[in-house]
């Protein structure tokens, strides 16, 4: 087990090195440099070059890069020059990190929790009228791009029903952290909740096949022979298997997280990470927007690396290669 | 002459069997009908669309509720007639979305079918590129691209979104040619000396297909999802040049409270969205098992 995880981690170092040399490109293609919001029309040429010089903007780019790479290791992503003009770009996501990670890890538990209810009630009744609803719901939601469905829950649940607030996130700095957490509940449960309902496709659809597959097996063929009721068969045989691959999929729900967000954010009004994106490529902020792929890029490494130690913990097949 | 004969059959029973598929599932003829209705309103609308619909600004008859001045849906905020902009911005999303599945197909079916038929190291290296990308946050990254190039044409647009979402597919058409290479007929054209290209193209591509067409389906109202998305944020298409995604824009921001206040700027749009989309969909599933009628549901 402990050097299927080794292994794995070891992966990760060249993969890491291609995904900052991704994000450095894509920095690259950004027009303007970092003194693009603090110059002004007046600004003396040679100031210019003086300050592009001090900050290493006229290097090759191998050697940008390289200083690049210190910076982040050293914890130094640089100022923000348009979203909190000043502000350091650790300080900006410091403090917007809080309420995307609430919201995201609702909406994850969430959308577990409805997709593997509604694969299970469609698995359960095969070809019956549930079981098409169900499969309709999922391609509905899947093939239509989600943002249109968050209007339709943005207009009944914070306007027809009034239960939730329209917009901000609950949290206030000068409070506690508890006052904070469960201020925050009450403004990320919507969007967490209208995330995680119409996310519900892939996995559904992934477990109610493995489900119908399980229980075409020979050994429930066997159990029921035995006279085991279908109710246990399904509990203790089935369900455990069907839930095999699924649980390696845990991992990736960390790598949507902010990819989810940036939507339901900007709709539901809720300022953390993902509108901070919009925000920052709206306003040009390109430290910001490299930070925030940095964190992306690393998210998504950090989410391929859980789901694999937990496929290799589950399923000792997998540990062999 | 044979082959002649024998492609008009296969043509007339592909649209016999897509009949009866239709008429065994009521969902899949109600997209239909909800699909011809619509392409045909794209269509006859194209004649009354003015061309400077987009860059029009006439202040006087801006952002007019539904039913007024001869306006069913009203004006949207640059003074134009809603049903008209709606009518273009579908034709705008609609070839964007087919430009960009067209291209994704083309190129999945070769690239997929010659690296999965040769394997090798050409495949190892291109398997790995494929896993890296697809971890990549697709969407983030469209975003930068699209808001450095300050608004582009629906062309640029077209081939960006193209050259940059194709790994998936790839990977599906290459698992599928894996899974033909070794049966029985391709090593009997392998040894009786066919070329390779004319054991893809006309060995293996038929019998993978009916996959590709509900790929193609499943591409295009994904196409047309990442484009309205990320236009409905404000990255992508120049000023003038409308989709169903622009036409969402104004919902954003400050004036969100109109989603509420001002229902007619979203949900005609946001129907259009979901019967373009979800009906194409529904029609490649059906597509598919017309085609393969081993996949047919009794």
């Amino acid at each position: 087990m402990w050097r299927t995880i080794l292994r794995r981690v070891l992966i990760m170092i060249p993969q890491l090195i291609l995904v900052s040399i991704l994000i450095f490109m894509l920095a690259q293609l950004m027009p303007g440099d970092p003194f693009y919001g603090s110059l002004n029309p007046n600004s003396d040429p040679a100031t210019i070059a003086r300050m592009r010089h001090a900050a290493g903007l006229d290097l090759p780019w191998y050697q940008q890069y390289v200083k690049w790479v210190g910076n982040v290791i050293h914890g130094d992503l640089g100022t923000s020059y348009v979203v909190n003009k000043g502000w350091t770009v650790t300080r900006i996501i410091g403090q917007r990190i809080w309420p995307t990670l609430s919201m995201g890890i609702i909406a994850a538990v969430l959308t577990y929790v409805l997709s593997i209810s509604q694969a299970l009630l469609a698995a359960r009744n095969e070809n019956k009228i549930i079981d098409r609803i169900l499969i309709v719901w999922n391609t509905m939601t899947s093939a239509v791009p989600s943002f249109v469905f968050y209007f339709v829950m943005m207009v009944l649940f914070v306007y027809i029903i009034p239960i939730f607030p329209s917009s901000g996130t609950g949290i206030d700095d000068t409070q506690s952290f508890t006052t904070n957490f469960f201020s925050n509940l009450r403004y990320a449960f919507l969007p967490a909740l209208t995330i995680a309902v119409f996310s519900t496709n892939s996995i559904f659809q992934y477990l109610r096949s493995n489900l119908l597959d399980q229980q075409a097996q020979d050994y429930v063929r066997t159990a029921r022979a035995k006279g085991v009721q279908i109710k246990d068969v399904f509990r203790k045989h089935i369900l455990r298997n069907a839930f095999l691959p699924i649980a390696s999929g845990i991992g990736y729900s960390i790598t949507g997280i902010l990819g989810g967000a940036i939507f339901a954010e900007t709709v539901f009004g809720y300022p953390g990470l993902g509108a901070l994106f919009v925000q920052a490529l709206s306003g040009r902020d390109y430290t910001v927007i490299t930070a925030l792929m940095l964190l992306q890029g690393v998210l998504a490494l950090l989410g391929g690396l859980l789901s694999d130690i937990i496929s290799a913990w589950v399923d000792p097949r997998v540990r062999v290669k | 002459m044979d082959m002649e004969i024998k492609k008009q059959r296969f043509g007339s029973k592909f649209i016999k069997n897509f009949w009866r598929e239709l008429e065994k599932d009521n969902l899949a003829l109600l997209a239909t009908i909800l699909l011809i209705v619509l392409f045909l309103f794209i269509i006859i609308g194209q004649i009354f669309v003015p061309t400077d619909i987009g860059t029009m600004s006439n202040i006087l008859s801006a952002n007019l509720p539904p039913l007024t001045n001869g306006h069913i849906l009203g004006t949207t905020n640059s003074g134009a007639d809603f049903v008209l902009t709606l009518i273009a911005s579908a034709s705008n999303s609609l070839i964007i979305g087919f430009g960009v599945a067209i291209l994704i197909t083309i190129i999945s079916v070769t690239f997929g079918m010659i690296i999965g038929y040769f394997g090798g190291w050409i495949d190892w290296i291109a398997m790995r590129l494929i896993d890296f990308w697809l971890v990549m946050p697709l969407l983030m990254i469209l975003a930068i691209i699209f808001s450095t190039a300050k608004g582009l044409s629906i062309w640029s647009l077209i081939l960006i979104l193209a050259v940059l979402s194709w790994p998936p597919n790839v990977r599906l058409i290459r698992t599928l040619t894996l899974s033909e290479v070794n049966r029985d007929y391709v090593q009997a054209a392998k040894i009786s000396g066919t070329p390779w290209y004319k054991i893809l193209f006309t060995g293996i591509f038929p019998n993978i297909s009916s996959t590709v067409i509900s790929d193609f389906a499943l591409t295009l109202a994904g196409s047309i999802g990442i484009e309205t998305s990320l236009t409905y944020l404000g990255f992508g298409l120049k000023h003038g040049t409308s989709s169903l995604g622009t036409m969402l824009t104004v919902l954003s921001g400050s004036s969100a409270s109109s989603v509420y206040t001002q229902w007619w700027l979203w949900i005609p749009v946001t129907l259009v969205l979901i019967i373009l989309t979800f009906g194409i969909v529904v029609l490649g599933q059906v597509a598919r098992r017309a085609i393969d009628q081993r996949q047919s549901v009794s």
